[in-house]
């Protein structure tokens, strides 16, 4: 169920080998990835990426992009919109087009980064555990089972205070959130791999670990990583949106997800305002979630050569 | 073999030990108290003997990990005591909002699983073609889409504007409606929640059978079968689903255990008396027991369905034995 | 004018901030006219009739007297208006639930105290000027303030047809003090010694004088039956069912999602106006107010926001509107520097302005708070004291306190940039946004601020630890606010900034006085209401100059309702009309 408590929602490809706890891995030959690939986008794969380069640049662009400074009061509270504010403006006389511009960095960031955590964690115990089995990978994949179901919303509140609702905060508690999956998908490639002839050979040629992991193991797992890296991205995004409607982001960016948060906070569904007030900002998180989806999509076809044509 | 299960049973135990005892000590980490609510409306105005009675009343002045082996032994013995919110029995209080969060989450888990599969299947056999093409639009689509944004629409169109469902709640609590007309009043009012819920995860089962479906079609025994001229439908359910079945089965199982944990947020767009918004009441509240007893709760069917899946797995395909 | 000791607390903080213990729990509030000057006697006349009762399938108004105010300044109750068609049935949405609904289980006083007092009756009852008149006693007498007769009225049935005596009282009385209760039990504490004197009378005796007793005591605690309560230990007061009371209405089911209470058509005012009163949950205020607007429920015990009174005025939904006495305000941390220098605190209340925050904010549905944390309509209101709003003062101020402004603007005060965070919680979306535009004032005169925002609980915890104002505080500025009840009684003012711990309970920014001290025992003890407003008045220019905390506004109160489904709500000063006075049409208007 999409929800705060987020248990990677299991996903396609993978899913045999990724969504059981515990569970050996299984179709290691879907994985057989010896190097990197070269990545070639189908026409998904490039409208994702379009999609996602039109909200980049236009957060980027924001201070040129947005009509206002979208902390600025410059209008009357729940205007509707007009020829000055397209999107009418908030319940404290803010452009509503201009938060969402802005808003764009936020969100984006808080994916990406969340992102950017929870892969790095996913991989590291997937690498870690895939190549030394034994009890380091039983340790990992047990950690990653109590992480499945540790209490979230505690969690979060305890990060929160300690640390200050931040954009770093977010992306941290989301990023440690989901990092089971791609711990596990990137374990079965290990697995897949360091059974494979050539990495016994060099394992009976006496290469260190260290170099073994280096050379052999993790070119095929960062295809895998970048694959997981796209569609966390995807995931975070909707989590810190989801977080926000319960009033546990940071109310004081300027995040779609705030944006929704007063929209509902301020009843805009009691009134026509929701059309221009609520509508966008899903709208958009649906857009860049979306963008990141096809490309996710795109990648682990490719990724994931079972699945290409024969 | 019996090493096999042996030894994932105990780690299981180990799991289920380290996330109890996690359970117990993140609500107490949590900064601040559930002093107001274990006092009451006006804890302001107590003196500070009175404060520090409610406390002790609680067992919360007992050193933490006093309270902690207290806290194991009524796990063990099924103890979770009274909520310090809602003033009543943890296992009334579960057991209350457990059949509505099962009703909600349960239904909406069998239909996106059975529509899951049945476009996956169709998807995955004409693959490339338009129909997949235009499923997978959609189920993408589908699954970029915010939950609780989705819900709040519907009840703005489907309750509010056009007037055709309840907006709040599981059941009109007041209507002493009897037989039928109980549960259509049961029904009407898991449409709108019930709708949003298939439409935010139909589309993980959609993917997967697909997925799936695409690699069982490369197997040799399909061509195999192909070539020997059977009919398509035939190849299609006799050989091709059933064994693209295995992974959806895998999330089927999966989403089960989580079912019990309700969906916090569209639980709070349709005020749907689910165990997702409990326990979000719960924090808020520091409600330390109820806390742990719906954490618990969850974490227990959570295991289960995991362990359940680590066992019916290798019953399913026998190369997972192979190679262990 | 000596002052005298007062043995009851006048505590009863609720927290404006708490959520889910509604924003305004209104405590018995003392409305300042309604004590009296010199101790005199507080008497009503016989009581009414009781009222003849009527099938219980069409409850209607009984043509009863109302009972004779107390005194000439209370309104009287007039004569109930004519028998109106009955209403069969209201649904009422509240947002949360509020346990099983017995004395020790309820959670908010708004409405969950309310909901309450509409199945348990207390001695007396506040009016809608929170005037209190009595109830269930028939009259209640005192020459002192020290000393208290009460006479009952007679033939007074439980719901389970049980009379209902002065032993009952006692009993409730000593129960609420020997169990503790975070509502009655302070107030209660004030009695020495109780004694019957019959089934229908009763002699109450305070340890000191104490003219507020009956608001805070008489008016405010439920009498609850012996034949129930009698033996129940603190722990079991909890699974009481407790479903016998004397009131209004019957509590037929308590769920977590919703109640059920029908009404008593032996009561002895009369049957209410509406026969079911139906209470569901709904947690979520927009879900609330389109559940109003689809006629799945008939009336919203949630304050209706600024942006819907406007559209929620539109028939056949009808809003109903008063000032509220729920403050929100900034509060500063004297123990932490530069919050020490009273420059610095004068020169941030003169950068706010305050008016802008109304109009904003509150689109002009409130009023704007004055320094002297008193409200501006309050009688005892010193009009001297007037809200301030002056940025070239206040940046003069900070230069005379040798803040300069660095490089990038910011002042720098003894090496240290005035660079500050404000605490607000997540669940006040309004206070979230007060301090997004307090931010941009404070950055005019140079000072940055940050607002951190945290769910209540966390904040509770920086701010004021268990609730206890001798525990360390951990913070810079909070948004923060005082519910309405402490607006009421006026001698309350005290409890936010004396530095004695056990008086100034609510003084969470450690601010320390000892001219304001003194003046506020003096406030505290005058039973003189021109001593005391002149006093008050004095207080509120001590808190003008020091500016412990900046007062910025308090928020209009309104509900909202279908008016086609019934039209008797009566308006509780400062509380709400989801109050038992809705519901008896013959009493307290």
């Amino acid at each position: 169920m999409i929800d705060t408590r987020a248990t990677p929602s299991p996903r396609p490809g993978s899913a045999p080998v990724a969504a059981r706890p515990g569970a050996e891995p299984v179709a290691p030959d879907a994985l057989r990835a010896r190097h990197a690939r070269k990545i070639r986008l189908g026409p998904a794969g490039w409208a994702g990426l379009a999609l996602l380069a039109t909200i980049t640049l236009a957060a980027v662009f924001a201070p040129w992009v947005a009509p206002y400074d979208p902390r600025q009061t410059t209008g009357q509270p729940f205007s509707a919109p007009s020829a000055a504010h397209w999107l009418g403006t908030n319940d404290i006389g803010q452009d509503i087009l201009s938060e969402l511009i802005w808003g764009a960095r936020v969100s984006l960031a808080i994916g990406v980064l969340a992102a950017v955590v929870g892969t790095a964690l996913g991989t590291a115990a997937g690498v870690l555990g895939g190549y030394f089995r034994g009890r380091v990978d039983a340790f990992l994949m047990r950690t990653v089972d109590v992480v499945l179901v540790v209490p979230f919303l505690p969690l979060m509140i305890l990060l929160a205070a300690y640390l200050g609702p931040s954009v770093g905060t977010l992306a941290l508690v989301i990023g440690v959130l989901v990092w089971a999956r791609p711990a596990r998908v990137v374990r079965s490639v290990v697995l897949s791999q360091s059974a494979r002839d050539y990495v016994m050979a060099a394992r009976a040629l006496g290469s260190g670990s260290g170099r073994i992991l280096r050379l052999h193991i993790l070119p095929s797992v960062l295809s895998m990583a970048l694959a997981e890296f796209v569609q966390l991205a995807s995931r975070s995004i909707l989590l810190e949106a989801a977080l926000a409607f319960l009033g546990l982001g940071d109310p004081i960016q300027k995040s779609w997800g705030s944006v929704l948060f007063y929209a509902q906070a301020r009843g805009a569904f009691l009134s026509g305002a929701w059309v221009w007030w609520v509508l966008p900002p899903g709208l958009l998180i649906t857009t860049a979630v979306l963008g990141f989806a096809l490309l996710g999509f795109d990648m682990e076809r490719i990724v994931n050569p079972r699945l290409r044509r024969r | 073999m019996t090493g096999f299960f042996g030894g994932k049973v105990a780690q299981y135990a180990l799991v289920l030990f380290v996330t109890i005892t996690l359970n117990f000590l993140l609500p107490r980490l949590m900064p601040g108290s559930p002093l107001a609510y274990l006092a009451g409306e006006d804890v302001g105005a107590m003196s500070a003997q009175d404060r520090a009675r409610v406390i002790s009343d609680a067992g919360l002045d007992r050193p933490p990990f006093e309270q902690y082996l207290t806290y194991l032994g009524n796990v063990v013995r099924g103890e979770f005591g009274y909520s310090f919110q809602q003033k009543k029995p943890i296992g009334t209080i579960l057991l209350d909002r457990l059949p509505w969060t099962l009703l909600l989450t349960g239904t909406a888990l069998l239909i996106s699983t059975s529509l899951g599969i049945v476009l996956g299947a169709i998807a995955g056999w004409r693959r490339g073609r338009r129909t997949d093409l235009a499923a997978l639009a959609v189920f993408i689509f589908l699954e970029s889409l915010p939950g609780f944004w989705v819900g709040m629409i519907l009840v703005a169109v489907f309750g509010v504007q056009l007037g055709l469902f309840p907006t709040f709640g599981a059941r009109d609590a007041f209507a002493r409606l009897t037989g039928v007309d109980y549960w259509v009043d049961v029904g009407k009012h898991l449409v709108l929640p019930g709708i949003t819920l298939v439409a935010i995860t139909v589309s993980a089962t959609f993917l997967t059978m697909r997925y799936s479906m695409l690699s069982v079609l490369g197997e040799d025994y399909v061509t195999v079968a192909r070539a020997k001229g059977l009919a398509e439908p035939q190849v299609l359910f006799r050989h091709a689903v059933r064994n693209a079945l295995l992974p959806v089965a895998t999330v089927f199982l999966l989403n089960v255990g989580q079912a019990v944990a309700g969906a916090t947020v569209i639980e709070t767009v349709f005020s749907y008396p689910g165990v997702g918004r409990l326990m979000y009441e719960a924090v808020l509240a520091r409600d330390y027991p109820l806390l742990q007893g719906g954490f618990l709760m969850i974490t227990l069917s959570v295991l289960a369905a995991n362990m359940l899946a680590d066992l019916v797995y290798p019953l399913l395909d026998p190369r997972v034995v192979k190679r262990d | 004018m000596t002052p005298q000791p007062r043995s009851a607390r006048v505590g009863a903080l609720a927290l404006a901030t708490m959520l889910l213990l509604a924003a305004c729990a209104p405590a018995a509030p003392s409305a300042p006219t309604a004590a009296p000057a010199a101790p005199k006697p507080t008497e009503a006349a016989k009581p009414a009739a009781p009222a003849a009762t009527t099938a219980p399938a069409a409850p209607t108004v009984p043509a009863a007297t109302g009972i004779p105010a107390a005194k000439p300044a209370a309104p009287a109750a007039t004569a109930a208006p004519a028998a109106k068609p009955s209403v069969r049935s209201l649904r009422i949405a509240i947002a949360t639930d509020e346990g099983t609904l017995n004395p020790y289980t309820y959670k908010t006083g708004y409405p969950g105290w309310n909901m309450l007092n509409l199945v348990w009756d207390s001695l007396m009852q506040l009016d809608a000027q929170n005037v209190p008149q009595p109830l269930l006693a028939a009259s209640v007498k005192t020459t002192d303030a020290m000393t208290y007769d009460i006479t009952m009225r007679p033939g007074i049935k439980w719901h389970d047809g049980k009379p209902l005596t002065s032993e009952d009282v006692k009993f409730t009385y000593e129960y609420f003090i020997k169990i503790t209760h975070s509502r009655f039990s302070s107030p209660l504490r004030a009695i020495d010694t109780i004694t019957t004197d019959g089934p229908e009378r009763l002699t109450i005796k305070l340890k000191a004088p104490n003219p507020s007793f009956p608001v805070r005591a008489l008016a405010d605690a439920p009498i609850i039956p012996r034949q129930e309560w009698d033996n129940v230990p603190l722990e079991r007061t909890k699974e009481i069912p407790a479903k016998i009371g004397s009131g209004p209405y019957k509590l037929i089911e308590a769920t977590d999602t919703a109640y059920r209470l029908e009404a008593n058509p032996d009561y002895f005012l009369g049957a209410p106006p509406v026969g079911e009163l139906l209470f569901p949950v709904i947690k979520d205020l927009n879900t609330a107010l389109q559940a109003l607007r689809t006629g799945e429920v008939q009336a919203v015990a949630r304050e209706l926001p600024p942006e819907q009174v406007q559209p929620f005025s539109q028939a056949p939904l009808k809003v109903s509107k008063g000032p509220g006495f729920a403050s929100t305000l900034l509060q500063f941390n004297l123990e932490r520097a530069p919050f020490d220098k009273t420059e610095v605190r004068q020169a941030i209340d003169l950068a706010i302005d305050k008016k802008k925050l109304v109009d904003t904010i509150l689109l002009g549905n409130g009023t704007v708070a004055t320094p002297g944390f008193v409200h501006p309509d309050s009688p005892n209101h010193d009009p001297s004291v007037q809200a301030r709003f002056d940025v070239a003062k206040a940046k003069q101020l900070l230069d005379q306190a040798g803040a300069v402004p660095g490089p990038d603007g910011i002042r720098v005060l003894n090496g240290k940039p005035m660079a500050f965070t404000v605490l607000a919680q997540s669940e006040q979306p309004l206070r979230i946004r007060a301090a997004e535009l307090i931010i941009g004032m404070l950055k005019e005169v140079g000072i940055q601020t940050t607002v951190k925002v945290l769910d209540n609980n966390a904040v509770i915890d920086l701010v004021w630890k268990d609730f206890d104002v001798t525990k360390p505080r951990d913070y810079e500025l909070a948004m923060f606010g005082w519910s309405a009840p402490v607006q009421v009684d006026p001698a309350r003012v005290v409890d936010f900034a004396h530095s004695d711990p056990t008086i100034g309970t609510g003084n969470i920014g450690a601010y320390k006085n000892p001219e304001a001290d003194k003046i506020g025992d003096q406030v505290r003890a005058a039973v003189d209401p021109a001593q005391r407003k002149q006093l008050i008045g004095q207080y509120e220019r001590i808190l003008a100059t020091d500016v412990p905390f900046v007062m910025l506004y308090f928020q209009d109160l309104a509900y909202a309702y279908r008016a086609d489904a019934y039209d008797g709500w009566l308006f509780q000063k400062g509380q709400g009309i989801i109050t038992k006075l809705s519901f008896l049409p013959g009493f307290g208007r």
